[in-house]
């Protein structure tokens, strides 16, 4: 019972918390393990469920189900174990409520890094491309200029400091940067039509 | 967990948050490309730009239905606080305790001790002719009504009027068991309300055979003359150790073997039952001359079992009568079939139960089936059958054919911490 009072700031792999979950099988003993991971179980449930409100209750009734659960496994990757039942717990509540699982689109995923590449100077000051690129940041609306600008132009920016600087929420911010990548990217194909971006 | 997992997730924990710059985002995606669910979490977050995920995670942290680690003092003492009060409440049942009753249907005056003194004698003299009427619950309680030492008298004399005793049992067993819905809303209450009153003090005697940690209903009756078993049975588990109790307990299961929960598990002439818990267990603690247990759910067919002396341990397939939607059971992600009770003891054949069935029924001559029989039949620890038994019904050559069958080719493995032999009862179609 000692471990209680431990300070819970100790870097423990993930199986000594998994054991000591073991041992003794409470909501407490849980909790480190299953905050080392809400926030990755949180967006996997958003991303099946689309509503952060199920997602919220999603990741509670994970705990439950792991609380419940997980004494009787035997574990030995604790993390790709937990991702599976994860992601069967949202598809099974997307079968409940009938909906279809969402399509894995490529378009969201691979495009900051690519973008911050060319824009962190990849590329060679003939390539056809980083024309094509100034003419279209400079093409796009205000705000989504500025927050690219700020973003993949400035040094030490993150979303959270261009939220401070342009006094916007952070969630506008994200959106701004979002959509200003999509436009870029449909510009630029449309200038050049090479891919890239 | 390797210090690149750990990276990884604190990369993804500030990108959540916003505090991440545009090479640490490329850095993200590119792990996004090698492991699945962060990819997934990623692009929910890129669906939903708007929302304001750290305030979501701060919500759940905040739900999750925990004893906040910074006061882990404080439970410890809080859980001190609750065993003292427990044994102080114990000693508080036997002042008058009739005002905030939740029971209105009482077969007498709530007020008058004296008559409820009266009615307990007269009672137990009668040896409580219906024990398990609402009626016998406020008996009960009256017998807790007058000052400790008094109730205490009572109690011991009616100990010693020997066929008073079991029904003394039964009282209390079926006031432990009165009002099971009422259950879980007071156990919650008796775990986390501190303040002593009487009424509490009586829900925290009455939650005794629900223990804190698990949902599991058990039966104990503590012994009467020991007014500080109750606390004891609240703080430890599996309370037959401590006390010899004769008792029964097993699982039930359907035709392949998977346990069914919330069966009624009756015995013969009370109609107050227990039910199976999800892993399709129960225990049935001081049990005395009683010869038929009967288990019941609206999806199966009503099973009764006549105990002889010998049956502790029981496994029962019960034959289902509509359809069992087990959708849930099969949908779990890691199925195994290992059930959480150590305690007790679980029979299982080698090849599974299915295939055995399969097995006995394929080697059974043509000219012998019919229909479908019960049988049963002993394991003993190491996995030995033996015991053989079907109902009188049975032909004896099938009987034969399938008991050599058993003896010669099953291989059970008990799963035991006592290692006592487990009866098996299934059915098999043939």
């Amino acid at each position: 019972m000692l471990r209680f009072f431990k300070s819970r700031e100790q870097a423990a792999a993930d199986a000594t918390l998994l054991a000591r979950f073991q041992e003794l099988p409470s909501a407490a003993a849980l909790s480190p393990l299953f905050e080392r991971y809400v926030e990755l179980i949180y967006g996997q449930a958003l991303h099946y469920l689309k509503d952060a409100a199920k997602a919220e209750d999603a990741c509670i009734d994970i705990f439950e189900h792991l609380l419940r659960k997980l004494p009787e496994q035997d574990i030995q990757n604790f993390r790709p174990w937990l991702q599976t039942v994860v992601r069967n717990h949202c598809l099974m509540q997307l079968r409940r409520e009938k909906r279809e699982p969402s399509q894995q689109s490529e378009e969201l995923l691979v495009h900051s890094g690519a973008l911050a590449h060319l824009l962190a100077g990849g590329l060679p000051e003939e390539d056809p491309r980083l024309e094509a690129l100034k003419a279209c940041i400079a093409a796009l609306p205000t705000e989504q200029k500025q927050c690219v600008r700020l973003f993949y132009l400035t040094e030490g920016q993150t979303y959270l400091s261009i939220a401070e600087q342009l006094s916007l929420d952070l969630g506008k911010v994200r959106s701004f940067i979002q959509n200003g990548r999509r436009n870029l990217r449909i510009c630029i194909e449309k200038r050049i039509k090479t891919i890239a971006i | 967990m390797s210090k690149k997992q750990a990276h990884i997730d604190q990369l993804f924990r500030r990108y959540l948050s916003g505090d991440i710059g545009p090479g640490e985002e490329a850095e993200l995606e590119a792990y996004a490309q090698e492991e699945e669910a962060l990819a997934r979490a990623i692009q929910a977050i890129r669906e939903q730009p708007m929302l304001d995920h750290p305030a979501a995670v701060e919500r759940i942290k905040s739900r999750l239905p925990r004893a906040a680690r910074k006061k882990t003092l404080l439970t410890y003492r809080w859980v001190a606080a609750a065993c003292l009060l427990l044994a102080v409440g114990t000693s508080l049942l036997w002042l008058p305790e009739w005002s905030g009753n939740q029971l209105d249907d009482f077969a007498m005056r709530p007020t008058e001790s004296q008559a409820a003194e009266k009615a307990i004698q007269e009672a137990a003299a009668e040896d409580a002719p219906d024990p398990v009427t609402p009626a016998a619950l406020p008996k009960v309680r009256a017998k807790k009504a007058p000052s400790l030492p008094t109730a205490e008298e009572k109690i011991e004399k009616q100990a010693k009027q020997a066929p008073a005793t079991p029904s003394e049992e039964q009282l209390l067993t079926t006031k432990e068991l009165g009002a099971p819905g009422e259950e879980t809303k007071q156990q919650l209450a008796a775990n986390t309300a501190v303040a002593p009153t009487e009424e509490q003090a009586e829900i925290a005697v009455r939650q005794v055979p629900a223990a804190a940690a698990t949902k599991r209903r058990e039966l104990s009756p503590p012994p009467i003359p020991a007014t500080t078993m109750p606390a004891q049975d609240r703080l430890s588990a599996d309370f037959t150790q401590a006390v010899k109790l004769p008792s029964v307990a097993g699982y039930i299961t359907n035709e392949e073997g998977e346990p069914i929960a919330e069966v009624e598990v009756l015995l013969a002439g009370q109609p107050m039952g227990i039910r199976t818990d999800s892993s399709g267990f129960f225990v049935l603690k001081g049990i005395q001359a009683v010869e038929r247990i009967s288990f019941s759910h609206p999806n199966y067919r009503s099973f009764t079992l006549a105990l002889g002396g010998n049956q502790r341990e029981l496994q029962i397939a019960l034959e289902a009568v509509k359809e069992e939607p087990n959708t849930d059971w099969m949908l779990e992600a890691a199925r195994t079939t290992i059930y959480p009770n150590p305690i007790r003891s679980f029979a299982y054949p080698q090849q599974g139960m299915k295939a055995l069935k399969k097995a006995i029924v394929q080697q059974i001559p043509p000219e012998l089936r019919q229909g479908k029989i019960r049988i049963s039949f002993t394991v003993d620890k190491l996995g030995k059958v033996s015991n053989i038994s079907a109902d009188e019904n049975t032909p004896a050559a099938l009987l034969e054919n399938i008991g050599n069958y058993l003896r010669q080719n099953s291989r059970w493995q008990l799963v035991s911490d006592e290692n006592e032999p487990v009866e098996v009862s299934m059915l098999l179609r043939l």
